[in-house]
């Protein structure tokens, strides 16, 4: 009843939260020399229309329509190619990180799985950008490393979750491991990996975009030359093209997914 | 002598579980192809380890083991698995993938005699749809080949079980208180159905049964187990009603001590798993 009257405590969590963010965000400013009156003057604004307005109209003569097109199917290409390639390896690693193959094993698993996880899609491109030179092929080496190690864990935790009676069975009437898995657990867990690969796919298209501009070929290739080069009505028109291509994967994912039990994402 | 008629034949067999409990201890048994036995006793007597033994899911700890002649714990693992391929199981739930197709669970059954190739590729296209379809007649499911598993009632699944044991053409049959989880009606009809397979194919069968009753009337041979020991090996219409009550009597020492078969029947300690049917 005290506490009651009391009302509720103060969250001095709470307070010393709030008073170590905002003096990081002063902090940050003062760090970065940023004038905070130039962001929001009215100079900045039109400077800003003026330069937006430099992207309008888009450019929509049919070569340049063909380029992008081209492009965009490129794009579309190295995300399907990078996610297969990873789901491919993700499940291949996911049997020794679900503990199938021993401990030592899914330590090993486990580790590869965390390597290829933690380095970002960007810098995954970069590396084989140098390694397996410009254009799509890095793009898609590039993808498949770091989807490789999402989906690897990913499969490997439904793996964990199936229960095992069913695998157990077949094995118990002198069947092989690689075909039971087949007949058991493969029909318990694909509704599941399926859904977590259309998923990485789909994140996959709007990331492959984005590749481009380290040289791993793609829309986003084209829209760092044509901006390199101030060609505003070109770019703006690369830009729409990856919005299209974006709207049209989410209906696509939405629709593929929409009756599938077991989607989580 | 007899040595080809005998299926299966444990001299003083223990088995010993991981966490020390000696589950198992001194059973002698042996048991002639084509004889349908039942095992019978309270919960922890034993029962599910001796079908895991003869399953050979469990090695004895100590003891002499053979089945279909051979000591399957001295074999290669090549021959251990080709063991274990002529050995059914069926379970009280039936382990079924929900998504798979009938006919894939059916044709499951012989996965451990096919090669792998053969195996994976009837996934892709069946490769003996005459063979599931015949198995699935025969009880009653002709016509539900390509249905997928979640649609069916859990009669029917169980039923694509039996199926698909029957299908694996095993020379010995375990059944783990196949029916414990059935209403009356269909329990009866299962046992029967089992009983009335494995002896048109002269297939062994054990099953450990919950309900006396029901192993009374449809084996041949009825065993009585508590507290990892033998308690009683009869032909069905020899079990008197003192040996089941002695099997089931509570016990307060524990299950460990060897009840005395002479021991007075209480009148007011029924088996309590006896299940009427009518």
């Amino acid at each position: 009843m005290s506490l009651a009257a009391a009302g509720p405590p103060l969250c001095r969590r709470c307070v010393a939260s709030a008073a170590l963010l905002l003096a990081a965000v002063a902090a940050s400013f003062a760090y970065l020399e940023l004038p905070l009156g130039e962001l929001f003057g009215g100079r900045a604004v039109s400077d800003m229309a003026r330069f937006v307005a430099r992207f309008f109209p888009p450019d929509l003569s049919p070569p340049f329509l063909a380029k992008v097109g081209w492009a965009a199917l490129e794009t579309l290409a190295i995300s399907l190619l990078g996610t297969l390639l990873a789901a491919l390896a993700g499940a291949v690693l996911a049997l020794p990180a679900a503990g199938r193959w021993g401990s030592a094993a899914r330590l090993v698993a486990r580790l590869v799985l965390n390597g290829l996880r933690s380095v970002p899609e960007l810098v995954w491109a970069t590396l084989m950008v140098l390694a397996a030179g410009l254009g799509p092929f890095a793009g898609v080496l590039a993808l498949a490393a770091h989807t490789a190690g999402v989906l690897g864990r990913l499969f490997g935790e439904a793996l964990e979750n199936v229960p095992p009676a069913a695998e157990r069975s077949l094995r118990e009437a002198g069947a092989g491991s690689l075909v039971s898995f087949a007949y058991a657990t493969l029909p318990l867990v694909s509704p599941q990996w399926l859904a977590y690969g259309l998923y990485r796919w789909e994140m996959n298209i709007r990331m492959a975009a984005i590749l481009g501009f380290v040289g791993a070929g793609g829309l986003g290739t084209l829209l760092y030359y044509e901006l390199s080069l101030f060609h505003e009505a070109q770019a703006s028109t690369v830009i729409i093209a990856m919005l299209l291509l974006s709207a049209l994967v989410d209906l696509a994912s939405a629709w593929l997914r929409a009756d599938r039990p077991g989607r989580r994402l | 002598m007899a040595a080809a008629a005998t299926a299966f034949a444990l001299h003083g067999v223990d088995v010993v579980h991981r966490n020390g409990h000696r589950a198992l201890e001194g059973l002698t048994l042996a048991v002639r192809h084509g004889e349908r036995v039942a095992l019978v006793g309270p919960s922890g007597a034993g029962k599910t380890t001796l079908l895991r033994l003869l399953g050979l899911s469990l090695a004895p700890a100590d003891g002499r083991f053979e089945m279909f002649g051979s000591d399957p714990w001295r074999a290669r693992a090549g021959e251990l698995r080709r063991l274990r391929s002529r050995i059914g199981h069926l379970h009280q739930n039936p382990p079924i993938p929900p998504r798979q197709r009938v006919v894939h669970a059916v044709l499951a059954g012989r996965l451990g005699q096919w090669p792998w190739w053969r195996s994976l590729a009837s996934l892709l296209m069946p490769v003996d749809c005459q063979g599931a379809a015949a198995e699935l007649a025969r009880l009653d499911m002709a016509g539900r080949l390509f249905e997928r598993c979640d649609r069916l009632s859990g009669g029917q699944l169980q039923r694509v079980a039996l199926a698909r044991v029957l299908y694996q053409r095993p020379q010995l049959l375990l059944a783990d208180e196949p029916v414990a989880a059935m209403d009356p009606a269909l329990a009866e009809l299962t046992v029967r159905l089992l009983n009335a397979e494995a002896s048109r194919r002269g297939v062994t069968l054990v099953a450990s049964m919950h309900a006396v009753e029901l192993a009374l009337r449809h084996f041949e041979r009825v065993i009585g187990v508590r507290g990892g020991r033998l308690l009683f090996d009869l032909p069905a219409d020899r079990v008197a009603p003192g040996r089941l009550d002695a099997l089931y009597e509570s016990d307060p020492v524990g299950a460990s001590t060897r009840p005395a078969q002479a021991r007075q029947p209480s009148p007011t300690l029924q088996p309590c798993a006896v299940v009427s049917c009518r």
